[in-house]
């Protein structure tokens, strides 16, 4: 280490401690520039996947670039992926964050990003057709109270639409045959009419 | 699915049944194609599988020659094949235009279609032997007019051509008798009776509206083999017939009045024809009236009938010149006329083994005659005389026609061989029966 004295000279010690300032900042610039490279990388290769529509696998990469450096538009990205994949909650929750993140984003985000937390929301409200479609294949038996072997109330409602449905169905499907029969026999009925009308004017033998 | 899939076809089959029921009849229609533009008159014979022909026609009015057609409805609860045959007419005779056949099965219902395409007939002269009847053998004819013409022959065969059709009159038997008779003899009367004569004394007239009777022969004191009648000529209810008796070959003269209800018979050498000497089978009879008439037999036998009881005997001579009689013919055809000059006979010479003979008057005396117009001999017997005028008669006999008007007679060209014996003649032309042929042609004025 190298210090000065007190008539002006450099003292060693001083002199080691610049240089290890010195080596410091270059190490830590070098450790910035790589830490600059691995989220550069990650992010496209989220946005890679994410433009191939394998949404898991883009929003595992935007969360890998986040934990490397905490932009806030990788938390939009993520957002934005959610909702893509029909996930309001999760997207509604990402886009918050950015927000929180990002107070001021540009206008042109700013707007873009308010509707879509609109949209997420009114995704939310919204009776989930998956949901639904899960609890259409739910078998009847679940519908039922374990403990008290009443029909629970929500299913009731399902098994009634259910019944409405197939009666509908069930209507359609018979006035459709009917009219169609009706219609294949009035066609060959007038088909045979024409076909069996005799001549006008026709003598007939009788056997 | 299955309770849709049954009730659209319930649907459909009772639409499709309503429509049956109502909608069409169970007709098999008959299109003809190619029938002649001179058709005046169809004749169609059908019947479903072995049955009987029934036959029906199609008159002027009841068809257009641009698309003719007719309907047959069969029975409801008949099916099998219905098999049609189709004759086109023109002025009433039975000379086809086209004719033509077409089959339908009638398993189907409502309206069965079937065509008939029609073949070109050449039209006279024609052999009137196409539709499905049975024909005469041995035929005997007369027309009273081209749509009524009689054809009767053996087996009690009689046809009847009514201008469109061909209908066999079947005779019950309590009108034939033990047997079937073979018809001799067929002719009209003014009255539209219709007379049939034939071998086993069988005498029958059907009348006008074709019921037939038989008449009894009564033989007074008379006793003979039975008697085959060869001719007929009938007028306001009175029958007068020739015959001859079966074995023995007597001459009889039979009579049929409305008054004794059956026919009187008169041997030829017995009274009232008492003309002396032995009685020789009679072949024909023709007269111009009740009270004009000729009969004609075996040995050159001529009489002569001029009503009551007067017979006269006609004797023949052999040549023009009135000079001797001729060796014995045996006459088988007579066409009678009021003036005697007009009278007109045929036979065969040599008491039926020679060749033919045409026996005309001269004016002086009956003679005959073995040449035609061109100085040959005939080819064989000459059994059958008719025509319109005494000007102008055919003569039919074995392999030959001729056309007898008031020279010699002129053969017939394009004549089938065969044994013409019978021969009627119509305004426009003449019917000749030859077996089971029945020939028309037409006549020249």
């Amino acid at each position: 280490m190298i210090s000065r004295n007190k008539h002006g000279r450099r003292r060693p010690h001083i002199r080691g401690v610049l240089y290890s300032c010195i080596v410091f900042l270059l190490v830590l610039l070098r450790s910035g520039i790589a830490q600059a490279d691995e989220f550069d990388s990650t992010f496209h290769r989220g946005m890679t996947l994410y433009q191939k529509k394998d949404f898991e696998a883009a929003i595992e990469a935007f969360q890998a670039a986040y934990k490397i450096r905490q932009f806030p538009r990788v938390l939009l990205n993520i957002a934005q992926v959610y909702r893509k994949m029909g996930n309001a909650q999760l997207a509604l929750d990402y886009y918050q964050q950015f927000i929180k993140a990002e107070p001021n984003p540009p206008a042109k985000i700013k707007v873009d990003v308010e509707q879509y937390i609109t949209q997420t929301k009114a995704m939310l409200e919204a009776p989930s057709l998956q949901a639904e479609e899960d609890r259409r294949k739910e078998p009847a038996p679940n519908g039922f109270d374990k403990q008290t072997g009443q029909m629970m109330p929500w299913y009731v409602e399902v098994r009634e639409a259910k019944t409405k449905r197939k009666k509908r169905l069930l209507i359609g499907i018979i006035s459709g045959s009917i009219a169609a029969g009706l219609i294949i026999g009035v066609g060959v009925g007038v088909g045979l009419h024409y076909r069996n009308k005799l001549p006008d004017g026709l003598t007939i033998f009788e056997y | 699915m299955p309770t849709q899939a049954s009730l659209s076809t319930v649907a459909w089959a009772l639409s499709s049944a309503l429509c049956i029921a109502s909608c069409g009849e169970h007709v098999v229609v008959v299109d003809l194609v190619n029938l002649s533009a001179e058709t005046s008159s169809i004749g169609a014979y059908y019947r479903i599988d072995s049955d009987s022909f029934h036959g029906s026609a199609l008159l002027g009015g009841q068809f257009q020659v641009a698309s003719p057609t007719f309907g047959i409805r069969p029975p409801a609860d008949r099916n099998g094949t219905l098999a049609v045959q189709v004759f086109a007419y023109k002025n009433n005779l039975p000379c086809a235009l086209n004719k033509g056949s077409t089959e339908a099965n009638l398993a189907t219902s409502g309206k069965i279609s079937a065509t008939a395409v029609l073949d070109v007939i050449p039209f006279a002269p024609c052999k009137a032997n196409d539709a499905p009847v049975m024909y005469p053998a041995e035929a005997r004819i007369w027309a009273g007019a081209a749509n009524n013409v009689w054809i009767a022959g053996k087996d009690a065969a009689v046809l009847h051509w009514d201008g469109t059709l061909f209908q066999n009159v079947i005779l019950p038997a309590s009108v034939l008798g033990s047997g079937k008779p073979t018809w001799k003899a067929v002719r009209g009367d003014n009255q539209g009776n219709i007379w049939l004569a034939g071998d086993g004394d069988s005498v029958v007239r059907i009348d006008s509206k074709g019921n037939p009777t038989r008449f009894a022969v009564d033989f007074g004191s008379l006793t003979q083999n039975p008697i085959t009648w060869t001719g007929v000529y009938a007028d306001s209810g009175t029958a007068y017939l020739s015959g001859t008796t079966t074995g023995d070959a007597q001459g009889y003269i039979g009579v049929y009045t409305t008054a004794t209800g059956k026919v009187t018979v008169n041997q030829v050498d017995k009274a009232p024809v008492n003309l002396g000497g032995n009685s020789y089978g009679l072949y024909a009879v023709d007269c111009t009236s009740l009270s004009d008439c000729w009969y004609v037999g075996e040995r050159s036998l001529v009489i002569h009938f001029t009503g009551g009881t007067s017979y006269s005997l006609v004797s023949l001579k052999n040549d023009a010149t009135c000079g001797s009689p001729p060796s014995d013919i045996s006459l088988r055809g007579v066409y009678a006329n009021p003036t005697a000059a007009n009278v007109k006979m045929v036979g065969i010479g040599n008491a039926g083994s020679g060749t033919g003979r045409f026996i005309s008057n001269n004016g002086t005396c009956f003679f005959a005659n073995d040449r035609d117009s061109s100085m040959n001999f005939t080819p064989g017997a000459l059994l059958g005389i008719g025509g319109r005028r005494p000007d102008d008669l055919i003569v039919v006999g074995t392999d030959a026609m001729y056309r007898w008007r008031t020279a010699l007679p002129v053969p017939l060209t394009g004549i089938d061989k065969g044994l013409w014996q019978s021969v009627t003649s119509t305004p426009s032309g003449f019917f000749a029966t030859q077996a089971s042929v029945i020939h028309y042609a037409d006549l020249p004025p």
